[in-house]
């Protein structure tokens, strides 16, 4: 059976999951992923609906991801149209932190070449990788 | 498994065993004997008579409540400050949970039926079955609570502070796959949720073995559970000595 990764990005950092985890195929590792949604949201009182987990083979090539708002059940009450705009904002948000992540690597990323072409010792990491 | 006489001193490392009125733990004395259990091992099963008490030393059981599916969840949690199966030394009594060893250690055993015999002539003893028991009784319902109402990284905070405390170690060695059954929770669940308090510097984890760094951020994590259902504070709260 192939084995899938499942990753937490909170927009803020990223959680990984070291082992993965050994499913039958990528609807099974989709249904697993909804599952742990589903137990990270249960009762909790952070704000998670711009949450993402983020699915990848053994290889950790990408596959898929699950937005926290789009498996939330506790907005299934809303009208159909509010619940669309709910996913909408959180997905638009989830986009606007995974550039932020982005902006931020490449700021460290140029002050380490600066640093590093003024002879400066200059250390930083992203994910345990130095930069 | 291993079964060896011991010093006294051994079985004292259980605080019920401790508080056994003189007399009483010297008839009872000879029958105790201290066995090795691993991880894993199942003590009692639900809906089974409870042939022996078990009263950990170093080793962490837990009690669960089984569903046909064979799904399984945490209602309690016993170390060395109680004991697996207390209750039958009231009378026969069939095991309402499974109750496993959750951390291997050092257990003394005891037949339930030479308990009962000794009970009938140490009232001590009995009133002291009976407190444990509405102890017992009173964190069941806290962690039912916990169980429907708290977050699972708040859970997972608690469940690592009350077994620390109830093996008398920072250090807790456990598969992410047995707390995940332990929270009700898959283990990718448990996996991510540890990996946040690790980067926090709240816990370290490595293949089997958690380790507790910061305690006091640790206890701001988790539910107000834990401060309850504390062994030095529980027995008090609900009016009994123990």
């Amino acid at each position: 059976m192939p084995r899938y990764v499942f990753d937490l990005n909170t927009g803020r950092e990223v959680f990984r999951d070291p082992d993965g985890m050994e499913l039958a195929d990528a609807t099974a590792a989709e249904a697993h992923g909804a599952a742990v949604v589903r137990e990270i949201i249960r009762n909790n009182k952070a704000q998670t609906s711009a949450w993402r987990l983020q699915i990848h083979t053994g290889e950790r090539e990408p596959c898929f991801e699950i937005l926290f708002a789009s498996v939330d059940d506790s907005i299934r009450h809303l009208p159909l149209k509010v619940q669309a705009l709910v996913r909408q904002g959180s997905s638009t948000t989830a986009s606007l932190m995974e550039t932020f992540q982005a902006v931020q690597l490449t700021l460290l990323r140029a002050k380490a070449a600066i640093a590093r072409s003024r002879k400066h010792p200059y250390i930083a990491a992203s994910d345990g990788v130095r930069i | 498994m291993a079964s060896v006489q011991v010093p006294a001193s051994g079985h004292l490392d259980n605080r019920l065993l401790a508080h056994l009125p003189g007399e009483a733990f010297a008839l009872l004395r000879p029958d105790l004997r201290q066995t090795i259990i691993p991880a894993g091992m199942i003590m009692l099963e639900a809906g089974r008579p409870i042939e022996k008490i078990y009263f950990p030393q170093t080793g962490l059981a837990s009690l669960l409540v089984v569903t046909r599916d064979g799904g399984a969840i945490e209602s309690s949690t016993i170390g060395r400050e109680g004991a697996v199966g207390l209750h039958c030394g009231l009378g026969d009594r069939l095991s309402f949970t499974r109750a496993v060893a959750q951390i291997g250690g050092r257990f003394s055993v005891l037949r339930a039926a030479r308990f009962a015999q000794i009970v009938q002539d140490f009232p001590d003893v009995r009133n002291l079955i009976s407190n444990y028991t509405e102890v017992l009784w009173a964190e069941t319902q806290q962690i039912a609570a916990c169980n429907a109402v708290h977050d699972a990284s708040s859970r997972l905070c608690r469940w690592l502070l009350q077994s620390a405390d109830r093996v008398g170690s920072d250090q807790l060695t456990l598969t992410q796959e047995f707390l995940a059954q332990m929270l009700g929770v898959r283990r990718t669940t448990v996996t991510l949720l540890a990996q946040a308090l690790q980067k926090k510097g709240v816990i370290k984890y490595s293949r089997g073995q958690i380790s507790i760094l910061e305690r006091g951020a640790l206890e701001a994590c988790a539910c107000e559970c834990y401060h309850v259902i504390q062994d030095d504070r529980l027995p008090g709260s609900v009016g009994v000595r123990l």
